[in-house]
């Protein structure tokens, strides 16, 4: 399967590319308040409006130097991940994909499996996971708000 | 008596006003004493017989009231009137034994006494028989009334008779002897202000004697002195004073003058002998009586022996000055002598100096040729030194024009590595594109990753060339410091040599003076070859004037040998 890979915090991530919808230089975001803290606002992307997301915040990082923006579609919603850069599509085989150990898995959901390429360890995120349903409400109730 | 030449002025005026006080005092306590014996005199005529012959009188009235009462109680029939006829004569009983009671308080003689004790020898019986006859007279009885009636016609009646003219003779006895007491007193006041008059001219008369005595004593002696003293004024200081028997204060005063006279005498004597001896040129003297200069005198000896003192030290140091001179001159005349030598010896070196100098001012003008080529030389590399220092400067801002272009070089770097990350991204959303296009996009896929393998190249040239250009830019600075030394060295050769030409211009200007003050000189030695000469010839003047100097202090010297000083 193909990966977008991109960094974070000096780990590399992987997301399906089926999952992505496109990458993006870093943009102006407009910072929404009363939001939840990992919501860093909402942009602009060729006239749509759509929030985007601080997966350094959600992940726990420090203040981050962030190059790209990674346009996802879950469940029909697009969504922005702030990463720091964007690096290549990798192939990866079936069989270089294992289960992430289950200590981690079950607190992280999202993290369910871990791509090796080249020696090198890819956390694979999900990013249905990653947003759950009530985050989801969250980012629509701020849009609808964003609209009216 | 006292002797009053003998008191002090004050005690003497003193004792005259109390020996006035107490002659005065003693006239008036005289008249107060005759005055005071007459009032007595006067107060007792008043109560033994006036007031006496008063008293016999009420006496004679009430004993008369006493008669006419009895008679009215004896005579009355009713018994109202007998009663109170009674009441009456009880009353006027008790007045007339009153009065007679003071009547013989006032007795003062047995001619008074006389006539009262026969008063009173028949009243006792009168008065036993007006009782009965009253007693007799109270009842209504006629039988007893006339036996009253008869009584008091037979026995009361004389005796009343008798009564009244013993008390009319005391009246005329006390009359008599009031009268004449009267006439003896007029006398005794007569007499007593005749005395008092007397005294008191008498004390006027004591009083007057004393006063001139007194003033006497004490203006006479007064008169005399002053006389003295006017003569005194007028310089007389040896005439003797006036002899005063008193031992006053005048006496007192006649004694301090003629001490005080006597020391003046003495004072002007000794001051007039002192200064006599110094007109003549004696200052050895001093006085002989100098415990007489006191007070303000001891400024005159004070004066007078600063002064002979003054001109003492005066004489002296003329003495020592004269005899210095006389010795300085001898001296003098030798130096002089000494000097004249010299001078000729001088002449001889003024004038190897004259040539000294004329070679040194030579050696001055060659010098000063030298350094004025030495300045030439030093402008020449001075301008040389500017030159290169132009030439430094257009190499400096030539690199500073390499560098400006490789900052430009590197800003448009920086536009190709942004080019280049744009590129990769486009390439990377081509393969996002390519993949969801599935077996369609295979092709596409391959593009988009040739595409991005290009812009990752050209990013990697772009940081290749940045690092290039960085080096450059390293080197260019570091040729740019190189640059500010060398020129920052050139600059200080150019100031160096500039300050050599100035220095040799400043040298050349100094040597010309040098020229100048060099044949200055020459004409100073000139001149002092003059003075040379004259000293010479001064020299000698001198010697002859210190030889008449020393003469002259001689002279001096002996004409001070005629004053007699004071041995030191």
């Amino acid at each position: 399967m193909q990966l977008l890979t991109f960094t974070l915090g000096g780990v590399k991530y992987g997301i399906p590319i089926q999952d992505v919808q496109s990458i993006e230089q870093k943009v102006q975001v407009v910072e929404i308040p009363n939001v939840l803290p990992y919501i860093r606002g909402i942009m602009n992307l060729h006239g749509n409006i759509i929030p985007v997301y601080s997966l350094s915040t959600k992940f726990g990082y420090s203040e981050q130097l962030i190059e790209n923006v990674v346009i996802t579609n879950v469940r029909g919603m697009l969504i922005g991940f702030e990463v720091c850069k964007v690096q290549e599509i990798l192939e990866v085989e079936g069989g270089h994909i294992a289960p992430m150990p289950e200590l981690i898995n079950c607190s992280q959901s999202y993290m369910k499996d871990v791509a090796d390429h080249h020696k090198n360890l890819i956390v694979m995120l999900d990013v249905g996971e990653l947003v759950t349903k009530e985050e989801e409400r969250d980012l629509r109730e701020m849009l609808e708000k964003e609209k009216a | 008596m006292v002797d009053l030449k003998k008191m002090q002025i004050k005690k003497r005026l003193t004792t005259g006003f109390i020996m006035v006080s107490v002659i005065t005092a003693v006239a008036a306590v005289i008249g107060c004493i005759a005055m005071v014996v007459v009032a007595n005199q006067y107060a007792r005529a008043l109560d033994d017989y006036g007031f006496a012959q008063g008293d016999i009188g009420k006496a004679m009235v009430a004993f008369s009231d006493v008669r006419s009462a009895t008679r009215a109680a004896v005579g009355y029939d009713e018994a109202t009137s007998v009663q109170e006829a009674v009441a009456v004569h009880d009353q006027k009983k008790a007045e007339f034994k009153e009065y007679m009671e003071i009547v013989g308080g006032d007795l003062t003689n047995q001619k008074e006494q006389e006539p009262y004790d026969n008063v009173m020898a028949i009243l006792e019986q009168y008065w036993n028989i007006d009782t009965t006859a009253i007693s007799l007279g109270k009842s209504v009885d006629i039988e007893q009334s006339k036996e009253a009636q008869k009584m008091t016609a037979g026995q009361l009646d004389p005796m009343y008779d008798e009564i009244y003219g013993n008390l009319a003779a005391l009246m005329e006895v006390k009359v008599s002897e009031g009268n004449s007491l009267s006439n003896s007193l007029r006398m005794l006041s007569i007499i007593l202000i005749i005395a008092i008059v007397v005294i008191i001219l008498a004390a006027i008369a004591v009083s007057t004697k004393l006063g001139v005595n007194i003033a006497k004593g004490i203006a006479g002696p007064m008169g005399a002195l002053s006389d003295r003293f006017k003569m005194f004024a007028k310089g007389d200081l040896g005439s003797p004073f006036p002899v005063i028997e008193s031992e006053d204060e005048v006496a007192e005063m006649v004694k301090e003058a003629e001490s005080m006279a006597g020391n003046l005498n003495l004072i002007i004597k000794d001051a007039g002998e002192l200064l006599g001896a110094m007109a003549d040129g004696n200052y050895a003297v001093d006085t002989k009586i100098e415990e007489k200069y006191v007070g303000d005198f001891s400024a005159l000896k004070d004066a007078m022996y600063k002064m002979n003192l003054r001109m003492n030290e005066t004489l002296r140091n003329i003495d020592d000055a004269a005899n210095q001179v006389s010795a300085g001159s001898g001296n003098l005349a030798d130096a002089a002598q000494a000097l004249a030598e010299g001078a000729t010896d001088q002449a001889g070196s003024v004038e190897e100096l004259q040539a000294t100098i004329a070679n040194i001012t030579d050696g001055v003008q060659k010098t000063a040729e030298s350094v004025e080529e030495s300045y030439q030389q030093a402008q020449l590399y001075a301008g040389e030194a500017d030159r290169s220092r132009g030439e430094m400067k257009a190499m400096v801002s030539a690199m500073e024009r390499i560098n400006e272009t490789s900052q430009k070089i590197e800003n448009i770097i920086s536009e190709i590595e942004d080019i280049a990350s744009q590129t990769n991204l486009l390439s990377l959303n081509a393969a996002i594109e390519a993949a969801r296009a599935g077996a369609a996009g295979k092709g596409f896929a391959v593009v988009a990753d040739q595409i991005r393998k290009l812009a990752e190249q050209s990013a990697q040239s772009a940081v290749d060339t940045r690092q290039l250009i960085e080096g450059s830019l390293q080197e260019i600075a570091e040729g740019n410091k190189a640059a500010e030394r060398a020129a920052a060295s050139i600059e200080e050769v150019v100031q160096g040599v500039k300050k050599i030409a100035d220095s040799s211009k400043a040298l050349s200007v100094i040597s010309g003076e040098q020229a100048l003050a060099m044949e200055q000189a020459e004409a100073g030695v000139s001149q002092i070859a003059e003075v040379v000469q004259n000293n010479s010839a001064t020299a000698e003047e001198s010697s002859a004037t210190s030889e008449e100097l020393s003469a002259q202090a001689i002279s001096m010297s002996e004409l001070v040998g005629r004053f007699i000083l004071r041995e030191e």
